[in-house]
């Protein structure tokens, strides 16, 4: 019989690792650096992000993040095959962390096998450090410590012992269960983990996961086209952001009224609650198993708080408000002087025009506070 | 550390990388007391009359970063067409140019590889890009001349 070293077996898991983490390269959004999250592809560059990023992007800006090429909403469209690739992605490295997580507490018993070689705690400690290794090892080891090396290695004794391995356990005995999230068959000792995981993952809520049938379901393409149908049922058609300036409070209330979202806080705030809504509700619909509206809307008011939130506490901790820089004193000293200049010849100018006298008394203020408030200029200043 | 438990994942990331993985000639720490204001290091370019020159700068990233570009500026005087007296850099890329494909990374390089090649045609420091047009030699010692008075340590 022929024996695999297991110092080859690590050589190959060392390079499938560098594979694996290309692979993370590739599906990941180069807006948020995230895995991509409803993949939308750009029609005529092919590039792909998540849909709510390139939606918010658009708002500023409309050209292609990666290669600039002149692009808008109406040229974004869905390829199911990155979504789904996406998707297994997500799995394959929810199963390295399962695994990950069972090595780290020992519950392979792989010091066991200490005596039998020590190529293999090699080859399990560089498996702990990085999870995509994990789910090669989870592949590829059992099948060949069972197959060739072990027996022919190891004496007998040894055997007896691995078969407390609770993934050749649930082999030999068939105790496999079904993942009721993602369907796939993994030993029962596993799956609890792996349906935490799944559960804490999934891009859907957990509103939808009412029954593990229902959940079975979720991939055929009709349940699919109900979900999207009930969502667009909803409104009319997708929602679009408007040109705000034309719009009264009033109207723009309105509009806020008939989505269902809150008409409070001022004008500039009315407008973000709408454009967020705009993106987020639209990127929900592209998703392959988009939640209600009213998942959307109070996603809106979690985000809403968070950024009131951030707010409070950016302010308080914003440096252009007196705190002390730490920088080079002589680099604040000279700019410093700079501004002085800057202000004698402002406050000279304001003594000839004699107009404009409050925006320069304001300037004054500003250049009196700390020397990094240049942030709070207009960028347009230069060009 | 109030700030940091608000800050996107991309931020994190992005600083994670800086300071595990820096790049040459650059170095970019966080503020402690802001997540989003990073004080950077540019070592002048190789073969540049910035050579041997250390530069400070401050870089920060607004509440809306990545879909709006980061605010950087030079705290070292430096005597370059492209930069002013308050130290704001013309640059595209902080400007209309901006991608949020770009990061902290990227914006810091393109920083190094304009003081590798200034710009006099698209000027902020008039004085500066007039003398480099005029007679590039004398400008050129001028900007080592502010090297060696305030970039040198």
């Amino acid at each position: 019989m022929k024996t695999v070293s297991l110092g080859s077996l690590q050589q190959v898991l060392l390079s499938f690792r560098n594979v694996l983490q290309g692979g993370q390269n590739i599906v990941t959004c180069k807006i948020c650096g995230e895995t991509l999250k409803t993949p939308m592809m750009l029609q005529k560059c092919s590039h792909v992000f998540c849909s709510l990023c390139i939606r918010r992007w658009f708002d500023s800006n409309c050209i292609c993040p990666e290669c600039r090429i002149p692009s808008s909403t109406g040229e974004l469209y869905k390829v199911r095959l990155v979504e789904d690739i996406v998707e297994l992605w997500n799995t394959l490295t929810n199963e390295a962390q399962v695994l990950n997580q069972l090595i780290t507490e020992n519950q392979f018993h792989l010091d066991r096998f200490e005596n039998v070689e020590e190529h293999f705690s090699c080859s399990r400690n560089t498996s702990l450090d990085l999870t995509p290794v994990d789910t090669v090892e989870k592949e590829r080891v059992p099948p060949d410590t069972e197959s060739k090396e072990y027996q022919v290695e190891t004496p007998k004794k040894n055997q007896r012992k691995r078969k407390r391995n609770p993934s050749q356990e649930g082999r030999t005995s068939q105790k496999i269960a079904e993942c009721p999230i993602c369907g796939i068959h993994i030993s029962i000792r596993l799956i609890q983990h792996h349906v935490d995981i799944c559960l804490t993952k999934q891009s859907y809520s957990r509103e939808s996961i009412k029954s593990a049938e229902l959940l079975t379901d979720t991939k055929s393409s009709v349940d699919d086209e109900r979900s999207e149908a009930s969502l667009h049922a909803s409104f009319e058609k997708r929602p679009t952001t408007l040109w705000y300036k034309n719009l009264s409070d009033k109207k723009l209330k309105d509009i806020l009224h008939y989505y269902g979202l809150s008409t409070k806080g001022d004008r500039n705030a009315l407008i973000r609650r709408h454009k967020e809504f705009v993106f987020r509700y639209n990127a929900e619909l592209d998703s392959k198993f988009p939640r209600p509206v009213s998942s959307v809307i109070k996603d809106i008011e979690e985000w809403e708080k968070q950024q009131e939130w951030m707010n409070v506490s950016e302010e308080a901790s914003k440096l252009p408000l007196g705190r002390p820089l730490p920088v080079n004193n002589d680099a604040c000293h000279i700019v410093t002087s700079d501004f002085e200049s800057l202000v004698q010849q402002a406050k000279r100018t304001r003594v000839k025009t004699g107009n404009n006298f409050c925006a320069s008394n304001f300037y004054e203020e500003s250049m009196g506070q700390d020397d990094i408030s240049v942030f709070t200029q207009q960028d347009s200043e230069y060009s | 550390m109030a700030s940091v438990s608000g800050l996107p994942r991309r931020i994190i990331k992005e600083t994670e990388k800086l300071l595990q993985d820096p790049v040459p000639g650059i170095s970019a720490v966080p503020h402690e007391d802001n997540a989003r204001y990073f004080n950077v290091i540019i070592q002048g370019p190789d073969s540049s009359p910035y050579e041997g020159g250390t530069f400070k700068l401050e870089l920060f990233l607004p509440e809306d970063y990545p879909m709006a570009p980061p605010k950087v500026r030079f705290l070292t005087k430096i005597y370059h067409p492209n930069i002013d007296r308050l130290g704001r850099i013309c640059l595209d890329i902080l400007k209309d140019k901006w991608s949020p494909a770009l990061q902290i990374r990227t914006v810091l390089l393109s920083i190094q590889a304009l003081l590798s090649a200034p710009n006099p045609d698209d000027p902020l420091n008039n004085e500066a890009a007039d003398l480099w047009k005029k007679d590039e030699q004398r400008a050129i010692q001028t900007a080592r001349e502010y090297v060696r008075l305030y970039a040198s340590q």
